[in-house]
């Protein structure tokens, strides 16, 4: 069963990741889609609509944090989680500066991936609110 | 001696009186004249003379005189020739023959009647050539030395005088004149044989002398040496003077030139055996006397010339024919005095004085005569006038009777008959007639003992040349009394100088004689008062010593003998001192200065020696002229004492001025003298001080009275009084001193003291830094945490501070001057090194020396620094334990590891995530897939044509789940290891935030309580908390997070320990406090665990230390709060701890300065 409006594309260069949060955001109900880089991504975006993107930092090509920027000039609406194995990463000023928060960034390994799915169901909860008073 | 003026007024009176007495002889002769000499009855006899030597020569011409004499008293008609074979100026062979060669001939034209041989050349001649020249002519010699009657055995018709000298009556002469001759010196040549065999009979006739007299012969001297010799005699010297001295060049000197010349540089007194050196300056002696030699050849030739045979009149003996003559001016320079002479002795040279002692009378006679003379030529000049001039002349014959002066004429011959004589010669007894008819002879009327005397002196006087002359002799007044008289004689001579007659005046001095023996008796008893006196007396006149005593004479280091009569008064005046005497005498003869002054200068001795004497002295007359008599003190010594007594004075107040200690010489406590030191010391001028009391300088009155005490008490026990306290100056500021007393006499103080005062302000006062300096560096060394030991060069211990009694529990007085390794045995394989530093002047540093204490490893740095002044040798050993330096280096060594580690793991973190990341996510996928709750699963198992109750049932029983879940744990394991491994990093994560720690710790405690790790091994709801938040604490700028994770791992810590400490019964408890400390924020998170030892303690911030069993932590817990706190904060984090109490970590952020 299809639900409309929870579409997510995943974006990370490595396959594993890719399937194992594809498998585990689709027995969630989620539409998932996935890229491995950014600009296999963008193409993705232009194409189709998504609610949310999952976006690991280091990519071929441009960057995760590109990627963000240039998504939300595409779809402004496009809602974004950081899931990166960097340790060290921090909100760069551009990003916050598009609205994202401390609270979108996941940390790999992450050992459960219930913390993601209910960061993704925060996201689109926000995106209907806004809808229905828009 | 008379000055130039009396002299000249004496030698125009003497021809006066000698006019005047020629006119009145010749008036006298007007009246009588009688015939004097015989008329010759037979020719002209003819006297060949032969002189050995020159004619001129004084001997030559005393001989010649002689003879002359004694032939021409009776022998008018005699024809004397005479002939010289100048032997002594040319002793020369050729010479000799054609001298004689010319007498040779002049012989064989015309023989004499008699030849008269002087001296021995003569005698040799003549007798040699006799037979053939002289065969009949008879031959009278003399002068002959060494005469034996050999000499003339072998012939006939020959006799004469011998001569020889009398050396032992004149050597004993001399000795008795002189009592105190030591040495007889004999001057003498040998180059001529006349002066040889004159040496040679001086040597031989000497007499047995005392043992003690020294016979010198000095022959053949040059002058200088001779000169020499002679100015060096010291008293007790006798010069013999023996023959005739001779230039360098060969020329011979005369015998006036000798005899001057020796006496003249001769300190001694000067004697010959001839009378040719007498006059020059010769005392006397008995004498050869030429004359006399003469004399008696003459007499002999006369009688054999009357008929005589020669043969029969017998040689005269030589010693018979020498007299004793003296030269007056001699003897009375030496003070000889006559009566000490040989009787019968001849003095010559007596002084004339005539006019001095007549001077009146002679004045008055001149007068007179001058007129009566006059009177007598104006009425001889007309007959009829002559009965006035004949009034006139009686009237002069008036005078002259009635004056005590006779007048007499003698005839030169036999008994010295009166031609004339004044009628006044009555007073002897004697009338005119008596005498001028030849009844009486004049030389009857001389007392016989003075007879011979008076012969002689007249012989003599006439031999030298003295036609005017004056003797002293006794006459026998027909009554037979003896009567003293002054004769004063002049000789008449005719034509050829043939002696005619004498004039004389005769006066009585018997009264005067007599007065002049009580004056000289009189003189006698002052001299010997003058001569025993031990000061020195002088009579001086006309600048010349005329009496000396013994005493004067030993000031001058000279002797009577050499002062008397020859040195000049001012002569050993110290020339500078000269002009000053002068004065004084100047001063003295006019009377301008009182006698009784002394007067003080300064003399030069015989032998140089420089003396002072003290003078006093006074105008006196001396022989009727004006003489300055005198004693003299040597001073020499008082001035001496007086010189060093002025030089100590000076050289005492020298000191006392250069001395910079004050100085002040005290009777009873009052300035007496102070120098120019103390003055400045105290302020107050000299003239200030001086008579002030002491107390002036006392701050008060106890301190007065307690030093005085305490000084005088000090004094009187050791002889010093040294004490140190305060005076105030004249200004009232108050010096530090020490005082020095001493007294002038040890055994009374009373007579006063001396009394040193050094000003030691300055050095109270550098004492006072000093001792604070080392207090204030006692007070740095002891309160360095290092022990420090100072070591003397021997390793002694010299200096050993606080740490040092701390660390080794020996204290400094046991340590002081122990060896080095018995009191710090940590040195004791360094000693050798120790020393080489020493010497090397090296720093030598051990690092990081292990050793155990109290069974615990421990580290210590030793450092020894040699001591680099040059005065002080030694060393200062530091010994630092930087036990806990080597820890946190040796931590800091870990943290350097683990930095590198994070930094390592920050590059790979990622890659090694992203695997994590897909095992875990891969379980999790794994876990949800196999769920029985997912309706998927049911549907696709059911799709599949199974039972997913089934499955699960398989999976479960066969523990795939189990499996699954340790997959999950251990890669969440190993994702905590990469994380904390990042943490190692140093790089800032972030800017941090404004926190206040203690919100930030309730909201870890709360943490605490749900972590997933602790609530798996302590149930931290358990734990009592107590809280202590001071309200107001600023807040820190910080990572929260990181913060954070330091308070977990603290507090993870702390339950993990009180959990093994459980069953002690005692309820857990952590204790939170939060408070402010200076700019800092202090949190103290404290348990009541079982606490860790001191070993633990000091590891617990090591990475990897652990405690825990293996497997139950990574041992990076606290390493990394460690370095979050100081590396990444810039706090502090420590630990105190006590086992069995607790453990309280203590961490120490910054506040933030605009954080409230």
């Amino acid at each position: 069963m299809r639900e409309a409006g929870r579409r997510v594309l995943v974006v990370d260069d490595e396959e594993c990741i890719r399937r194992n949060l594809r498998i585990y955001l689709e027995d969630e109900g989620f539409e998932v889609s996935a890229a491995e880089s950014g600009e296999e991504a963008l193409a993705i975006l232009v194409r189709q609509p998504f609610e949310a993107a999952i976006v690991d930092m280091r990519l071929p090509g441009i960057d995760g944090n590109t990627f963000i920027e240039q998504a939300h000039e595409v779809d402004s609406e496009l809602g974004f989680l950081v899931f990166t194995g960097s340790a060290g990463y921090q909100l760069p000023e551009r990003l916050t500066r598009i609205g994202l928060k401390e609270s979108q960034i996941f940390k790999k390994p992450l050992s459960d991936m219930t913390g993601l799915v209910e960061a993704l169901t925060g996201i689109l909860r926000e995106r209907q609110d806004s809808k229905e008073r828009g | 001696m008379l000055d130039n003026l009396n002299g000249g007024q004496e030698g125009s009176m003497k021809i006066w009186a000698r006019l005047s007495l020629a006119i009145l002889i010749g008036l006298m002769v007007l009246s009588t004249s009688p015939s004097v000499l015989a008329t010759p009855a037979s020719a002209a006899r003819q006297v060949l003379i032969i002189h050995s030597y020159h004619a001129g020569l004084s001997w030559t011409e005393s001989v010649m005189d002689g003879i002359r004499e004694a032939l021409r008293q009776k022998h008018d008609e005699v024809q004397i020739s005479a002939e010289f074979l100048d032997a002594r100026r040319y002793p020369g062979h050729d010479h000799a023959r054609q001298i004689r060669d010319v007498i040779v001939a002049k012989l064989q034209g015309a023989p004499p009647d008699l030849v008269i041989a002087a001296d021995n050349a003569a005698l040799e001649f003549v007798l040699a050539r006799r037979e053939q020249l002289l065969a009949q002519v008879p031959i009278v010699f003399c002068g002959i030395n060494s005469f034996t009657p050999s000499m003339i055995a072998d012939h006939r018709q020959i006799t004469g005088v011998a001569e020889d000298v009398s050396v032992a009556e004149t050597v004993a002469l001399a000795l008795r004149l002189h009592p105190g001759t030591r040495e007889l010196i004999v001057l003498g040549r040998t180059s001529v044989p006349a002066d040889k065999a004159n040496r040679d009979s001086f040597a031989a006739a000497l007499p047995a002398l005392p043992a003690q007299l020294k016979i010198s012969f000095w022959d053949d001297l040059p002058l200088p040496e001779l000169q020499a010799r002679l100015v060096g005699l010291k008293e007790g010297a006798v010069v013999f003077l023996n023959g005739l001295l001779e230039e360098e060049n060969g020329r011979q000197l005369m015998y006036g030139e000798t005899t001057a010349w020796v006496c003249r540089h001769s300190a001694a007194p000067v004697y010959s055996l001839w009378d040719v050196y007498l006059g020059y300056g010769i005392v006397g002696g008995k004498l050869i006397s030429g004359y006399r030699q003469g004399q008696l050849a003459g007499e002999m030739a006369r009688r054999i010339l009357l008929g005589e045979s020669a043969d029969a009149l017998p040689v005269v003996n030589a010693l018979d024919a020498n007299r004793y003559i003296f030269d007056f001016r001699q003897l009375e320079k030496l003070n000889i005095p006559l009566t000490e002479l040989p009787e019968g002795a001849v003095v010559v040279n007596r002084p004339y004085s005539f006019y001095h002692q007549y001077k009146t009378l002679v004045w008055a006679t001149a007068a007179l005569v001058l007129v009566l003379s006059s009177l007598v030529v104006l009425l001889g000049l007309t007959v009829v006038r002559r009965r006035r001039a004949e009034a006139a002349l009686r009237q002069a014959n008036l005078v002259v009777e009635n004056s005590p002066v006779v007048l007499f004429r003698w005839k030169a011959s036999e008994g010295w008959p009166v031609a004339l004589v004044s009628k006044n010669v009555i007073q002897f007894g004697y009338a005119p007639e008596e005498l001028l008819s030849g009844a009486v002879s004049f030389s009857s009327l001389v007392h016989p003992e003075d007879l011979e005397r008076v012969t002689t002196e007249v012989q003599a006087h006439s031999a030298c040349g003295l036609d005017q002359f004056r003797q002293q002799y006794r006459l026998i007044t027909k009554a037979g009394e003896v009567r003293w008289v002054d004769d004063h004689t002049v000789i008449e001579r005719g034509p050829g100088g043939r002696i005619a007659s004498y004039e004389g005046t005769i006066i009585d001095i018997t009264e005067r004689q007599r007065a002049e023996a009580a004056l000289q008796e009189s003189e006698r008893k002052f001299r010997d008062l003058a001569e025993k006196s031990v000061v020195g007396v002088y009579l001086t006149q006309d600048m010349a010593f005329k009496y000396v005593n013994e005493r004067f004479a030993a000031i001058h280091g000279y002797s009577v003998a050499e002062m008397t009569g020859k040195m000049a008064a001012d002569a050993a005046i110290f020339p500078e001192d000269r002009p000053v005497v002068a004065e004084m005498v100047r001063q003295r003869k006019k009377g301008e200065a009182p006698s009784l002054q002394a007067a003080v200068f300064r003399i030069v001795t015989k032998n140089g020696e420089l003396r002072y004497v003290e003078d006093y002295s006074t105008n006196t007359l001396y022989r009727g002229r004006p003489a300055m008599i005198g004693t003299v003190v040597d001073i020499t010594e008082r001035k001496q004492a007086e010189e060093a007594l002025r030089q100590n004075e000076g050289v005492l107040r020298s000191l006392l001025e250069a001395t910079p200690a004050g100085v002040g010489l005290l009777v009873d406590r009052v300035f007496q003298r102070v120098n120019p030191a103390l003055c400045r010391m105290t302020g107050y001028l000299e003239r200030e001080i001086i008579g002030m009391k002491t107390r002036v300088l006392y701050p008060d009155e106890e301190t007065y009275s307690s030093v005085g005490r305490e000084l005088y008490e000090n004094m009187t026990k050791t002889g010093l009084g040294v004490m140190e306290t305060r005076l105030k100056r004249k200004d009232g500021e108050l010096i530090e001193v020490l005082l020095c007393l001493s007294p002038f006499d040890p055994t009374d103080a009373s007579k006063g003291v001396t009394a040193t005062v050094l000003d030691i302000t300055e050095r109270k006062q550098a004492e006072e830094e000093t001792r604070r300096l080392r207090n204030y560096l006692s007070n740095i060394i002891n309160s360095m945490p290092s022990v420090l030991v100072g070591v003397d060069v021997n390793g002694c211990v010299t200096q050993w501070n606080s740490a040092a009694e701390k660390t080794t529990g020996i204290e400094m007085t046991q340590a002081r001057g122990q060896p080095l390794d018995r009191v710090l045995p940590m040195m004791h394989r360094q000693l050798d090194q120790l020393r080489q530093a020493m010497r090397t002047r090296t720093v030598l540093t051990w690092a990081k020396v292990p050793r155990i204490v109290d069974g615990e490893l421990r580290y210590e740095d030793v450092t020894v620094y040699p001591l680099i002044s040059n005065d002080l040798e030694g060393a200062v050993i530091r010994v630092d334990d930087v036990t806990e330096r080597v820890r946190i280096e040796e931590m800091m060594v870990q943290s350097e590891k683990m930095l590198s580690v994070g930094g390592l793991a920050a590059g790979m973190a990622h890659e090694i995530n992203n695997p994590l990341g897909v095992i875990l996510q891969a379980c999790q996928n794994i876990l949800r897939r196999c769920s029985l709750d997912l309706p998927a699963n049911k549907r696709v198992a059911e799709e599949c044509g199974g039972n997913l109750s089934v499955l699960w049932q398989y999976l479960h029983q066969r523990d795939i789940f189990t499996f699954l879940e340790d997959i999950r744990e251990s890669g969440q394991r190993a994702a905590e290891i990469v994380r904390n491994m990042l943490s190692f990093s140093r790089k800032a994560e972030g800017t941090g935030t404004a926190v206040d720690l203690a919100d930030l710790l309730e909201r870890t405690v709360a943490l605490a309580a749900s972590d997933y790790d602790l609530k798996k091994h302590y149930d931290f709801r358990q734990i009592e908390i107590v809280r202590e938040y001071q309200p107001g604490t600023p807040r820190i700028i910080c990572q929260a997070g990181k913060i954070q994770q330091v308070f977990l791992n603290i507090l993870r810590n702390g339950a993990q320990a009180m959990r093994t400490g459980e069953g002690t019964g005692r309820a857990s408890r952590f204790m939170l406090r939060v408070r402010p400390d200076d700019a800092m924020v202090r949190v103290e998170i404290e348990d009541n665990g079982p606490g860790m030892d001191e070993a633990t303690r000091k590891r617990v911030f090591e990475p990897f230390y652990t405690t825990k069993p293996p497997g139950s932590g990574t041992g990076l817990g606290l390493s990394v709060s460690y370095f979050i706190i100081t590396k990444n904060h810039g706090g502090m984090l420590t630990v105190e701890s006590s086992p069995g109490v607790g453990t309280r970590f203590i961490i120490r952020l910054p506040a933030a300065k605009d954080a409230g």
